[in-house]
């Protein structure tokens, strides 16, 4: 994936670009919003991380120009400041997602998989989560390239947890979303195909991990 | 509303109310006075008419020289001119020269010594254990010179002095209490801009420093009113500029710390040894100055000073509660603490930061405190208003502790794990900002931390 980093801190800078090449991602750095939009506007990055406090025009208003513009790259916001408001207002604007400072990488790493994943589905209308591929349109799943048979409730619990993953998806959401199944479904009845989910995806290096009282996350 | 001595309203009632009440009874006490006198001097012409009458009857019997029955003819002129009220008694007395009883009572000569030449002359006199008026006059008649003595009781005009007396009593007593209605209703009126005022002024949240309206204020509380707004404005750029100076604060730490991670995490698998040792303990200093930097800027936010930045809004504990379980999974599994929750339907106001911070720091104290294999169950519900608890199996903390572990940087004695002693300062000044009730008790069974959080009901 190549990916566009905005931030003007150094340390920061040389850390992430170690870190992305490792994950086997490109990395292009900018230290200013204005030349990003040039650069964001040729349309070759899958992925943009922006800084809020930047030097000139903040990061806020360069997602705002971008989604002005019609470009729809995904974007992650990195902020230094806690206010709720900024991550409203950034989300509002049009970010996908927002981390703040300080973090660990391996939160920052799955956030941008998760953003990469979403962006490649809405796409390709093919999401991958570690060996785990679905095809949305289909409606058909792969586990490590083998074609993995569901049931219309187990694929829908699984879309579920692919799209909230690295969240965890909370039991009433999925009651929500198994009613368009059953009237009146029981906390119950969602545990049961939760572990028949389970059953197929044993030991293949996905696992849904129960969080006590209140829901499901994918671990892979 | 009490009349405390120090209100402006009790000293106005007080100027005007007893100035009034004199000016309003020494008007009675004079129009009762008046009427009197002239009701009184009404009947003494009517008893000194009889006294007239009495010395021209003397006049023309004695032309008709049939002066044999003078005494009988007096008698039925005095009783022709009493009017047809019989309650007073009238007697008379007619005496002529050398003392010579003519006519009437002669109980009634001792009055006569008064009597002037051809003028009615009044006096109050006793007369058989009775109070009577007495009217003498002395005239030279036809029959020489007589002396005239007219009496009358007084039970009539007692009885009109109680009258009037009531009638005068009854519509000023009435003019008296409407007087000082109208007096209190206006001081209360002209009062009634100061009171909305300081009601408003009172019922202000402690974030609310919007400046006062002027509109519909008397002039006089225009420079009272012009100085609170002014003392408002600055107060509201004071508490800006902290907010901006906290976010560039937290902008010029946490953007070095972020760097200084992520070098550190690069570092950590490619060092081996007691290198790597020494990289965990520098990783762990610095997640703990991360932590505290964090803490520092929630507990200058959660400052009521601060306050009007953050905006009040409906938030969802259940919504709040799930984004917490993504949040803390890994720091949970990692320190193999079990982390659950209960979270059923609970809305509230406040502010979806503050809360956020709240509950953060509650995991974190309950994730750090707990035995490896310990339990953390954060619940949520409503009942009236929303509650919010989080459990865990730690040491808990002792009872005669609990108020003090609420005050910053206290950390209880052989405190271990490198809290800050902020986690539960924060908890309990965004439980303040919240007008939420916080309590910390012992968990289920008696033994670890129970924090307990109840939002007032929503309006």
């Amino acid at each position: 994936m190549r990916i566009l980093l905005i931030e003007d801190d150094e340390l920061l800078l040389s850390g992430l670009r170690e870190a992305f090449t490792q994950a086997g991602h490109e990395l292009d750095h900018l230290s200013a919003a204005e030349p990003a939009l040039d650069a964001l506007a040729h349309q070759v990055h899958d992925l943009a991380i922006v800084d809020i406090g930047l030097p000139g025009m903040d990061g806020l208003e360069l997602v705002r120009r971008l989604r002005a513009a019609g470009n729809k790259i995904p974007v992650l916001i990195l902020t230094a400041r806690d206010g709720l408001a900024d991550r409203v207002r950034g989300l509002n604007e049009g970010a996908d997602d927002y981390l703040i400072k300080p973090f660990l990488l391996p939160e920052l790493m799955a956030r941008v998989q998760a953003l990469i994943r979403r962006s490649q589905s809405a796409a390709s209308s093919r999401l991958v989560a570690g060996p785990l591929a679905l095809d949305i349109a289909t409606h058909e799943a792969q586990l490590h390239g083998e074609p993995l048979p569901l049931t219309g409730r187990e694929w829908d619990l699984l879309l579920a947890m692919v799209l909230a993953a690295p969240g965890v998806v909370a039991k009433r959401k999925l009651a929500d979303r198994m009613s368009r199944w059953d009237k009146e479904i029981t906390d119950n009845a969602i545990e049961i195909y939760v572990s028949r989910l389970r059953a197929k995806l044993a030991g293949d290096g996905v696992s849904i991990r129960t969080v006590r009282g209140i829901g499901y996350r994918l671990d892979f | 509303m009490s009349l405390s001595s120090s209100t402006l309203r009790a000293r106005l009632l007080r100027r005007l109310w007893w100035p009034l009440l004199a000016v309003l009874v020494l008007s009675a006490a004079y129009d009762y006075t008046s009427a009197l006198k002239r009701a009184s001097r009404n009947q003494d012409r009517a008893l000194g008419r009889i006294a007239i009458a009495l010395t021209s009857r003397l006049d023309v019997d004695a032309d008709d020289a049939r002066n044999d029955d003078l005494g009988g003819h007096l008698a039925r002129t005095v009783t022709a001119m009493q009017r047809a009220d019989r309650r007073d008694q009238l007697a008379f007395m007619v005496r002529g020269e050398g003392d010579k009883l003519i006519g009437g009572d002669a109980e009634l000569a001792a009055f006569a010594a008064s009597a002037t030449q051809n003028e009615v002359s009044y006096a109050d006199q006793q007369l058989r254990g009775e109070a009577v008026r007495v009217v003498t006059l002395a005239h030279q008649s036809s029959l020489g010179p007589v002396a005239v003595v007219v009496a009358e009781t007084t039970h009539r005009r007692q009885a009109q002095a109680r009258r009037l007396f009531v009638d005068t009593l009854v519509p000023n007593l009435l003019l008296i209490a409407l007087t000082l209605l109208l007096v209190r209703s206006g001081v209360k009126r002209a009062m009634a801009p100061l009171d909305t005022l300081s009601e408003g002024v009172a019922n202000r949240g402690p974030a609310d420093l919007s400046p006062l309206p002027l509109a519909g204020l008397p002039g006089e509380l225009f420079p009272v009113v012009q100085a609170i707004n002014r003392l408002m404005t600055r107060l509201r750029a004071a508490a800006q500029g902290q907010q901006a100076f906290l976010s560039n604060a937290a902008h010029q730490l946490r953007t070095p710390l972020a760097g200084v991670q992520t070098q550190l995490e690069l570092a950590m698998p490619e060092s081996d040894g007691p290198q790597r040792a020494r990289l965990a303990r520098v990783q762990t200093a610095l997640q703990r100055m991360s932590h505290t930097t964090r803490q520092m800027l929630a507990l200058a936010r959660s400052d009521p000073q601060a306050a009007g930045v953050e905006d009040l809004e409906p938030v969802d504990l259940q919504l709040l509660l799930e984004d917490a379980a993504s949040a803390w999974l890994d720091q949970s599994l990692a320190a193999q603490v079990d982390l659950g929750f209960d979270a059923q339907p609970a809305q509230i106001t406040g502010s979806a930061w503050m809360l956020h911070e709240l509950l953060n720091n509650l995991i974190d104290n309950a994730i750090r405190h707990s035995p490896c294999g310990g339990r953390v169950t954060v619940r949520c519900g409503s009942d009236g208003g929303g509650w919010l608890t989080v459990d865990d199996e730690g040491p808990g903390i002792p009872q005669d502790e609990r108020h003090r572990v609420l005050e910053r940087f206290y950390q209880l004695p052989g405190a271990q794990l490198g809290g800050t002693g902020l986690g539960l300062a924060i908890v309990s000044e965004v439980a303040q900002r919240h007008g939420a009730q916080l309590t910390l008790s012992s968990g289920e069974g008696g033994s670890g931390l129970r924090v307990t959080l109840r939002f007032p009901p929503q309006p």
